[in-house]
Formats: C-alpha cells, structure tokens, sequence
C-alpha cells in the first residue's frame, strides 16, 4: 500500500489536514485483514488518520468498507493486523493490553446504518444511558449534555418520546447525539443515510457536516458521493478489501488515477 | 341448590391462597432459576451448552407428578426433610425453568443483531448490557409465551394434591367426599380455576399492550 502525498486543499476551499508525519496520527491500522472462514472480506488494510480528519471510504458494495470499520472497533476483531487508536494498540492473535478494547470503546463512536437506538428507552434515556454507566456521570449531568447534544441536531423537543415516535431522519440524529455524548475521540459512522430517504438523510448530512467543521474526527462510509468531495478532507476507494485509491478528496474524487475508480467513481457521480 | 353451591364455594375458597402461592412461587422461582440455565444454554462452549440442553430435556420430558414424587419420596424424607408445599415449589419451579429457559432463548434471539452491537460500541460491560438494553426487550418478547406457561403451571399446581398440599383440587376432593356431591364440587373448583385463569390472561394483556403502546414497534 502505499502512500499518497496530500495536494493543496487550501485552494479549493476544503480545510487541510494535518500533514502526515508532522503529528503521531490519532489513528493507525497496520496489515490488518479480516476472514469469515475461507472468505476473505479485507485483504491488508494499511491507514492513518490524524485528529480532525474527516475520512470518507466509497467503494462499491461488498467492498469490504463496512467491515474496516467494524474490525477498528472490534465489533469483528481482525484476523491479522493491528490497529492502534489514541496510542493503544490492538494486534490480532496477541493478548489485548489492559483495558485495551475499553480504551478503544471509550475513544471511539459508532453510528449504524440502522440507527439501532433503544425501543424501550426514551430519546433522553438513550443518549444518557451510556454517560451514566460508562462514563459515571450523575443522572443530572448526563441528562444536562444530552438535552445539549439534542437542541443542537434539533431534536430537544423530542426528549421525552419514544424512538418508534421518530422518523428515520430524527432517530439517526439521536443516533449520533448518542455517541457524541460520550466524547469520543473518533467519529465512525457506517452508511449512516443508506436507510434513508434521500430528503431526510439531508438533514443527517447537515448534522456530520457541522461535526465535521467544528473539528471531530470522522471516518464515514458513504454512497454519498458529494459528501465524499465536498466534506471530507480524503477520500479512500474501496474494493475486494483493499484501498484502491486514496488521497486528498478533491484529487479522488476527480481526477482518480486507478481505471477501476475511475468506472465506479463514472457510474455513481452524480449521486 | 343455590345455598348448596355457596356452602362448596365457601370451603373450596378457602384453598385458593394456596393454589395461588404454589403457581406464584413456583413461578417466581423457576424465572430466575431460568436466567442461569438459559445463559449456559447459549453458552459458547459446547460442554456447557450440552449440559444445559441435557437438563432442560429432562425436567421436561418427565410428568411433573413423577417429579413431585421423586422430590417429596425420595429427596425429601432422606437427608433433608422437605415438606409438601416446598417439594411442590421445588418440582415446579424446576419444570418452570426449563420451559421459560428455552422461552428466554428464542426471545434472545428475536432481539435484533444492532442491539447487541449498540449496546457494545457504548462501552457498557456485560452486565450492564443485559440490564439495561437487552433484558428488557427479551421480556418484552417473552412475556406472552411465559403468561401461557403460567396458566398451564396453575393447572399443574393440581398435582400438589398428591402429595398433600392442602390447594383447590385437593379441597376439591375432601369436600366431594364428605358431601358426596362430585358434580356440583368438581364444577366449582374447575368454574375456580377458570376465574383465576381468565383473570392471569387479562392481567398479561394489560401489561403487553401497555408496553407495546410504548414502544410499538
């Protein structure tokens, strides 16, 4: 794998990343692959991110993207390869340091492609729960940050109802309210507008957007090729688990070197 | 006719606290002894996992009278002495575990993957996980099918009688033996068990559509 140089980002508007290199990066997977028995879904995977970075990862389906993302969380531990987040390392086949996978939970957060809040909680009980048990905030202090986090995606009204009361657009800014409320050093978010309709997955859009510009660390699999250019600083194509492409995103996006990024990124352009 | 069915009624009622006692306690029991036996069933070791399938088949596939014999024949006038209401409980509480076991794993299962998941990427620890997120949706989901085997469990309370806890289907008998009057006292006792029967399945109701109004979904 090897490395892309970053190009001017400044003259196109788009806030630079730090150079690589110049800082220890917030964020390093090494060699990591993942197999579910005889199929392999990511074949080496080789990154970094620095802290406020916004990375975007398209590719198309079955690329392996969704996976990256689960293997840095360990929702599925890798099969080989490490990943270190925050300075911890993870390496697959090796015992985990102490508090390692706690570590890892604590500095990153997760937002699905289906939400996955909590049916039998209220909006406020789902963004507090974790504070409250995680994090050992008081009751007060935790319901204090998360009426903060849910005026700031719109949503303070909706406190005290349901999920089920919500639309998707609604219960994915929750969603996200929820793992921001637990002050995680990375962002991922897997597909979050994919269950979408394309109006409401808009306004989860805005939502990553304004994260974005206040400086979080994101790391986003998307379809959305237009957030993929315009939001993240860079962009990595995905296929049969490994990166085919990966720079700057305005470089990415178009003027892609690769002739298979250059069919995927034709195909779905305008999206 | 009338005064003679309010004379049975007035002696048989007076063994409904324990008909209910045995249902609830056995139950109540059986519940939380259904919590272990359902994590070892899902166990990832297969040892584990095959005792606890081993023991759940045979508490099931045996009579609950053939238990209850076994308990207060055989367990209980040996080493430790059980009397009768407490090997009743203890047969049935043990039959109950077994069938809310498996009752508990099939709603486990209907939980969604991303729960799971959800629950994880939080950061909340086993525990935590399964008090908070995912216990109460597996009892939202297992409470129609345990309120049916609670039903089922006050009728087999009427084995109890066998061994002589004093509850309806044995007051039943003693009164239809001193009267000679079986018709009249069997009915009763059985217009008994259908009252508290209908009144469980209401109750249960109640309690599921409330949730379901909830979280309806």
């Amino acid at each position: 794998m090897q490395s892309t140089t970053m190009t001017d980002l400044s003259a196109v508007g788009i806030k630079t990343p730090a150079q690589q290199g110049m800082q220890t990066p917030l964020m390093q997977l090494k060699g990591v692959k993942k197999s579910f028995g005889i199929h392999q879904v990511l074949g080496g995977v080789n990154l970094q991110m620095n802290a406020g970075e916004v990375l975007a990862i398209i590719g198309p389906s079955g690329s392996g993207k969704s996976t990256l993302l689960r293997c840095i969380n360990q929702l599925e531990p890798p099969t080989e390869g490490s990943v270190m987040v925050d300075g911890v390392t993870l390496t697959a086949g090796s015992p985990a340091p102490k508090n390692g996978l706690a570590h890892f939970r604590r500095a990153l957060g997760m937002v699905f492609q289906s939400f996955n809040l909590f049916p039998h909680l209220t909006v406020l009980q789902n963004v507090s729960l974790a504070q409250q048990r995680v994090l050992g905030r008081s009751k007060a202090e935790a319901n204090a940050r998360s009426m903060q986090l849910l005026t700031r995606v719109g949503l303070a009204n909706k406190a005290d109802q349901y999920p089920s009361r919500c639309s998707g657009g609604q219960q994915q800014r929750i969603a996200i309210s929820r793992a921001l409320a637990l002050d995680p050093q990375i962002m991922l978010f897997d597909e979050p507008t994919s269950a979408l309709d394309p109006e409401v997955g808009l306004e989860v859009l805005a939502v990553m957007r304004e994260l974005a510009d206040d400086g979080m660390t994101m790391m986003v699999v998307t379809h959305e090729m237009r957030f993929a250019e315009n939001v993240s600083d860079r962009v990595i194509v995905m296929a049969d688990g490994m990166i085919l492409e990966e720079g700057a995103s305005a470089t990415v996006m178009r003027n892609p070197t690769n002739q298979r990024v250059q069919q995927f990124l034709s195909a779905v352009r305008d999206r | 006719m009338f005064d003679l069915i309010k004379s049975i009624a007035e002696a048989l009622v007076q063994a409904i606290p324990w008909t209910i006692a045995l249902t609830v306690s056995s139950f109540v029991v059986g519940a939380i002894v259904a919590i272990p036996l359902c994590a070892m069933r899902v166990a990832h070791s297969a040892v584990v996992s095959r005792v606890a399938l081993a023991v759940i088949l045979i508490l099931r596939s045996i009579p609950p009278i053939v238990w209850l014999f076994i308990i207060f024949f055989g367990i209980g006038t040996g080493a430790i002495h059980l009397n009768p209401f407490m090997s009743a409980v203890i047969g049935l509480a043990l039959i109950t575990a077994s069938n809310l076991a498996e009752i508990y794993r099939g709603s486990l299962k209907a939980v969604p993957a991303g729960q799971f998941e959800a629950a994880r990427v939080l950061g909340l620890n086993r525990w935590r996980q399964y008090v908070d997120v995912l216990g109460p949706q597996i009892f939202r989901v297992a409470l129609p099918s345990s309120a049916s085997f609670a039903i089922g469990l006050l009728k087999d309370t009427a084995v109890a009688s066998t061994i002589g806890v004093p509850e309806l289907a044995s007051a039943a008998y003693h009164v239809s033996q001193s009267t000679y009057k079986g018709i009249e006292v069997y009915a009763t006792a059985g217009v008994m068990y259908f009252v508290i029967s209908v009144l469980m399945a209401w109750g249960t109701r109640a309690l599921d559509t409330h949730l379901r109004v909830r979280i309806a979904r």
